[in-house]
């Protein structure tokens, strides 16, 4: 075995600082704040926190404690941790989702990583194209990622910054754990806080808008934690908290695993894993909490938040963020650090995601730590092509759904489920408090074993038992022809209440041009392809988006399901994008019950992305295909590894060094 | 900002703040690990 697989960490700070640096992301200053927003305000943090101290912490309990147990065996990724907890011939090949997952991650999220090292650049040089508004910004953007050729000509820029980036998240693996990691997150998290209080220190100072005094940061402040109890009733609510816990804490990657495995069998880890994230948290709550939202509260006022919140992360960071530092004083220089802010959260993520893959080149498969290096550079690099060329495709959403929600969730479970049942609670908990500077609650011990384990499972469950978006798949449809002729009539008679005859013309004098004149080809027995129906789809789509398409007397005879009929009693100011979605949805599918399709379960609406109509197909079914291939090869991988070092795959005991 | 806002906000900073000083207490003033826990190392896997 190489003298390098005895790297460790130079001391307690230093993997907690990579561990805090893993888990402070982007996430923590644009996720956070909007769906926290978007979900009740302050009520949020009633799920929130229940989410923490029910699986955040225990779950990073059970990765540090797992990493190091596995770490004294000469494991240093999950599939060996995975097998020193339980000797299962078949354990070892689900521990390979601890490495699969960050790698899918990487190679789409330094290329988001690059977009917020240009963003620094171009707002320190005031360089937004003369953009000034959402739709301006938006435009921006969207040129910046090669969609549009308005302010860039193709993906040359952003290209550029993209090598930049993988360059020097390539330089600090090549450094290693203590010269590499070690060092970038003992510089870069204080710098990160810095940044961060300067900017929270600039919001909660900003002065009221002149022409509008409600727009004040106390104003903004209440947008964002102001409770709206009722909201706890929607179970909704509750997923969302505890899908931002596992993405803000880095649980359920594998990474947390692969950094404890480099501590000694004597070092504390129940501690650690609770500083770890606490930091996190410290980060996501106080600053996340207070820059995004009430900056943007006193730049675009109350009518514009809702819209704002619920734009997504990208859309916060990219457009929002940007405008409101274009109307301060000194703004290029606050929106440089924001942006640098992101970089360096971005940076300590990016460069944890890789660490399990390059962990694995290197101790189970026994090639130094250059050569590992090298080859994880030159297989992602390969990988990260199609979601920077592919991006308005989709590919990128494609990757994070298969390495955020669904490898993320069903990683989190298994581990947690093998370390409270199959290393069993006693062993687990001795073994957690071995070394340890703080004694854990009793009642984790219950938790660890029963709670933690059922939340996770009520999360999996929710794919199945939650519906899809309102949105209109392809899919959905069941009869192309058939839709399409009656779209242009409107609902017929026989569906109506009561008889009302049919009114007025049909909806597709709503549809926009491209979507009219594919329902028209319809009639004239044209060649119907996936051309027409994507065309068709994508007007309904943006049918669905209107807030009038029940007052425009198409729908207003329509026999509705009573929810439906409820739903219309209630205070229409308070509707959001996705209420009225999920209403127009309603309301075609009461008009044509044998043409358009029930929602589904969110997985079965995912996979619906693959729909011969989709005119993504090939490039969703290539991303998976790339995903596929690199599963295998990771399962070719561990073949190899459990014939080359059976001998450390074969111990009962951890070796005689790892010994306390 | 209501009352309850303010009490969320204010509690919220509070919970975290006070984890965080703990836990960094903890930490910078830390004792030999023997002297906190009398618990042994998990025995080895069954094989």
């Amino acid at each position: 075995m190489p003298d390098e697989t005895r790297e460790r960490w130079s001391g307690k700070l230093g993997i907690i600082m990579a561990v805090a640096g893993s888990a402070i992301g982007l996430g923590n200053f644009l996720r956070f704040p909007a769906k926290a927003a978007a979900n009740g305000g302050g009520a949020f943090m009633v799920p929130y926190l229940v989410a923490l101290l029910l699986f955040g912490i225990p779950l990073m309990w059970i990765e540090w404690t797992t990493g190091r147990y596995g770490g004294a065996f000469g494991h240093r990724t999950a599939p060996g941790m995975f097998h020193s907890l339980w000797r299962h011939p078949a354990i070892k090949y689900f521990g390979l989702i601890g490495i699969f997952g960050p790698i899918v991650v990487f190679i789409y999220y330094t290329y988001v990583e690059s977009w917020t090292l240009a963003y620094a650049f171009f707002s320190l040089f005031g360089e937004y194209g003369g953009a000034t508004d959402q739709a301006g910004m938006k435009g921006f953007l969207a040129s910046y990622q090669g969609l549009n050729n308005s302010h860039f000509n193709g993906l040359a820029v952003a290209y550029a910054f993209f090598l930049v980036t993988f360059l020097v998240n390539c330089w600090i693996l090549f450094r290693g754990i203590t010269k590499g990691i070690e060092w970038l997150c003992r510089w870069a998290m204080p710098v990160l806080f810095i940044l961060g209080i300067a900017l929270a220190v600039r919001v909660l100072t900003l002065p009221p808008d002149p022409a509008d005094s409600s727009r004040n940061v106390l104003n903004g402040l209440g947008y964002m934690w102001n409770p709206d109890f009722s909201a706890l009733k929607n179970p909704d609510v509750w997923l969302e908290a505890a899908g931002q816990i596992f993405f803000t804490l880095s649980v359920g990657f594998g990474v947390i695993l692969t950094y404890a495995s480099y501590l000694s069998r004597r070092d504390d880890v129940a501690l650690s894993g609770l500083t770890g994230a606490s930091t996190n948290e410290l980060a996501e709550v106080i600053l996340g909490g207070t820059i995004i939202i009430p900056a943007a509260f006193i730049f675009f006022g109350k009518a514009e938040m809702a819209g704002i919140a619920r734009s997504g992360t990208f859309d916060l960071g990219f457009v929002t963020m940007p405008l409101i530092f274009e109307r301060l004083p000194l703004g290029n220089v606050f929106g440089a650090a924001w942006f640098l802010l992101l970089f360096l959260a971005g940076i300590t993520s990016s460069i944890s995601l890789a660490q399990p893959a390059v962990a694995f080149l290197k101790d189970e498969l026994g090639i130094t730590k250059r050569k590992a290096a090298i080859l994880f550079i030159i297989i992602t690099f390969i990988l990260c092509q199609p979601a920077i060329f592919f991006y308005g495709n989709g590919v990128l959403g494609e990757l994070d759904f298969w390495a955020c929600n669904f490898c993320l969730v069903v990683f989190a479970t298994i581990e947690t489920i093998l370390f409270g049942w199959f290393f069993g609670i006693d062993r687990a908990w001795t073994e957690m408090h071995y070394g340890a500077d703080i004694r854990v609650p009793r009642l984790y011990r219950y938790v660890i074993r029963y709670v933690t384990p059922t939340f996770l499972l009520v999360i999996l469950a929710a794919w199945f038992l939650q519906t899809g978006p309102p949105t209109l798949r392809p899919g959905n449809i069941r009869d192309w022809p058939a839709l399409c002729a009656k779209l242009r009539h409107g609902p017929p008679a026989a569906e109506f209440v009561d008889g009302w005859p049919a009114p007025g013309p049909g909806l597709a004098r709503l549809l926009p041009r491209d979507a009219q004149v594919a329902v028209t080809e319809v009639r004239r027995d044209r060649a119907f392809g996936w051309e027409h129906k994507a065309a068709v789809l994508s007007g309904l789509n943006q049918l669905l988006e209107r807030s009038v398409l029940f007052e425009d007397g198409v729908f207003r005879r329509v026999s509705l399901p009573t929810n439906v009929q409820q739903f219309l009693k209630t205070d229409r100011g308070k509707w959001s994008k996705e209420d009225v979605q999920w209403l127009n949805r309603s309301l075609l599918q009461a008009a044509f019950p044998e043409h358009i399709g029930p929602r589904r379960a969110k997985i079965i609406e995912v996979l619906l992305m693959v729909d011969v109509a989709d005119p993504d197909r090939p490039y969703i079914l290539g991303t998976r295909i790339m995903l596929v291939v690199l599963f295998l090869g990771l399962y070719i991988g561990l073949q190899i590894a459990w014939r080359k070092r059976r001998d450390v795959w074969d111990r009962t005991e951890p070796p005689e060094e790892a010994q306390p | 900002m209501t009352p309850e806002g303010w009490a969320v906000f204010l509690g919220s900073w509070a919970l975290i703040i006070a984890l965080n000083l703990f836990c960094f207490w903890k930490l910078l003033t830390e004792k030999p690990a023997e002297e906190v826990t009398k618990e042994e190392p998990s025995p080895p896997p069954p094989a």
